[in-house]
């Protein structure tokens, strides 16, 4: 299961925004990626969503496979959202 | 309900406190099914091991050193942002060492450190000499304590990790910027004291300048604005500007102060542009153009890098470089 979601925070995946993204995904036990511009990183690794430098204004997909997929993505949407709307 | 210790567990386990002890700690010495159950009355009874115990216990702490230059510098405390998160994501507790207040040596706090039985070191002071790379590889591969250079670089070496920006590039990058608002008279406002990063930043100056064959033009100061506001004015009585690429954002909003008190006006007169974007780029007038460096995202990747260290994980890519962007703002021309 996937979703688009369009960056408009200020500060993009960055920082504390990524943080709580990461920390999020690895409460769920699906496999969680996250891709921009065909770059697919692992979204439970700091490392990983940090290293794509997602900027305000990116597109990106968060993809979730496993038992809690459907549950994984809408936390996340509400993680997303929360950051967009600050 | 009181809080439930290693004997509720063992009991309702019906193992011994060592098996218990084990299954958290060594579990590779535990039967697979003993193990599991064992973790699963650890949840049910929400059993917490206590972190003092367990560091007691196994004559090993989960705390990690960070060493920093100076605590006040604006970049630092963001970094200090994202290490403390990620340590606080992994359990790692912080040991901080500030360098500039101390009186001692820095070899005798480093042997301190290592007295202190860390589990691993982050390294943010940004003027490494070869002695002192030295040392830190002494206690890398003697001490076998695991370190990260967090927001700064050795060009020598990549044996000891590091995580920071491509400087180089970033520093040719705002040169380019200048150059492209139509200036000639460019400094590179630098500091006096060696840092390995402003050093590099130096070198992407020189590369965009000698590409667009103008003459280079460093000028070194202090970080202290006290003292530089003082060279500022000194120093540009009789020498021709109209562009400065100061290595930190403070330093290039204390040139805008002192242009501002001599009726120079920016950007139209001089193209001023800084590194870092901290709150000082945002809170100058007008705002001031600079690099963007990910400093919270270095401080955090730092951590993280440490922690796979610390776990004996395999790392990738010694040198870690995070993306870098250029903030355009009111102290350029930006046509």
């Amino acid at each position: 299961m996937k979703k688009d979601f369009l960056i408009l925070n200020d500060q993009g995946v960055h920082a504390r925004p990524a943080t709580a993204l990461v920390s999020k995904a690895n409460e769920f036990k699906s496999n969680i990626t996250l891709t921009l511009d065909r770059v697919t990183v692992d979204l439970k690794s700091i490392m990983g969503v940090l290293s794509l430098g997602i900027t305000r204004g990116s597109l990106v997909t968060i993809e979730a496979i496993g038992p809690d997929e459907i549950h994984a993505l809408e936390e996340l949407e509400k993680v997303v959202k929360t950051l967009n709307l600050k | 309900m009181s809080k439930a210790t290693i004997y509720d567990v063992a009991g309702a386990a019906r193992v011994s406190l060592a098996t218990v002890s084990r299954a958290i700690n060594n579990p590779e010495k535990v039967k697979p099914e003993t193990r599991e159950r064992v973790l699963r009355v650890i949840e049910e009874l929400g059993y917490k091991p206590n972190a003092f115990a367990k560091g007691l216990a196994s004559r090993k702490s989960t705390t990690v050193a960070v060493i920093v230059p100076d605590m006040s510098r604006a970049s630092i405390a963001e970094m200090m942002n994202g290490i403390a998160d990620i340590a606080r994501v992994y359990k790692y507790a912080i040991l901080l060492y500030i360098l500039d207040h101390e009186e001692t040596p820095e070899e005798d706090i480093l042997k301190e450190i290592v007295a202190a039985q860390v589990d691993g070191i982050l390294y943010l002071n940004d003027e490494i000499t070869e002695k002192q790379y030295d040392f830190l590889l002494k206690i890398k591969n003697e001490y076998q304590i695991p370190l990260v250079l967090t927001n700064t670089i050795y060009p020598g070496s990549d044996e000891i990790p590091s995580v920071s920006i491509d400087y180089e590039k970033a520093g040719y990058e705002i040169t380019k910027k200048l150059i492209e608002d139509g200036r000639h008279n460019i400094y590179m406002v630098s500091t006096v004291r060696k840092y390995m990063v402003n050093d590099l930043k130096e070198a992407g100056y020189l590369r965009a300048i000698s590409e667009a064959n103008l003459t280079p033009r460093i000028m070194r100061t202090s970080g202290r604005i006290s003292i530089n506001t003082e060279h500022f004015n000194e120093y540009f009585k009789d020498h021709k500007v109209d562009g400065i690429v100061a290595v930190r954002d403070s330093i290039a909003v204390s040139f805008m102060n002192v242009a501002r008190e001599n009726h120079v006006k920016i950007p139209e007169d001089i193209s001023v542009a800084g590194f870092q974007n901290t709150k000082y780029a945002l809170l100058a007038r007008p705002q001031l153009t600079c690099v963007d460096v990910p400093i919270y995202d270095i401080g955090a990747v730092g951590m993280r890098l440490l922690t796979k260290l610390m776990n004996q994980e395999d790392i990738t890519e010694p040198r870690v470089k995070l993306d870098h962007s250029l903030v355009l703002r009111d102290s350029t021309i930006n046509t």
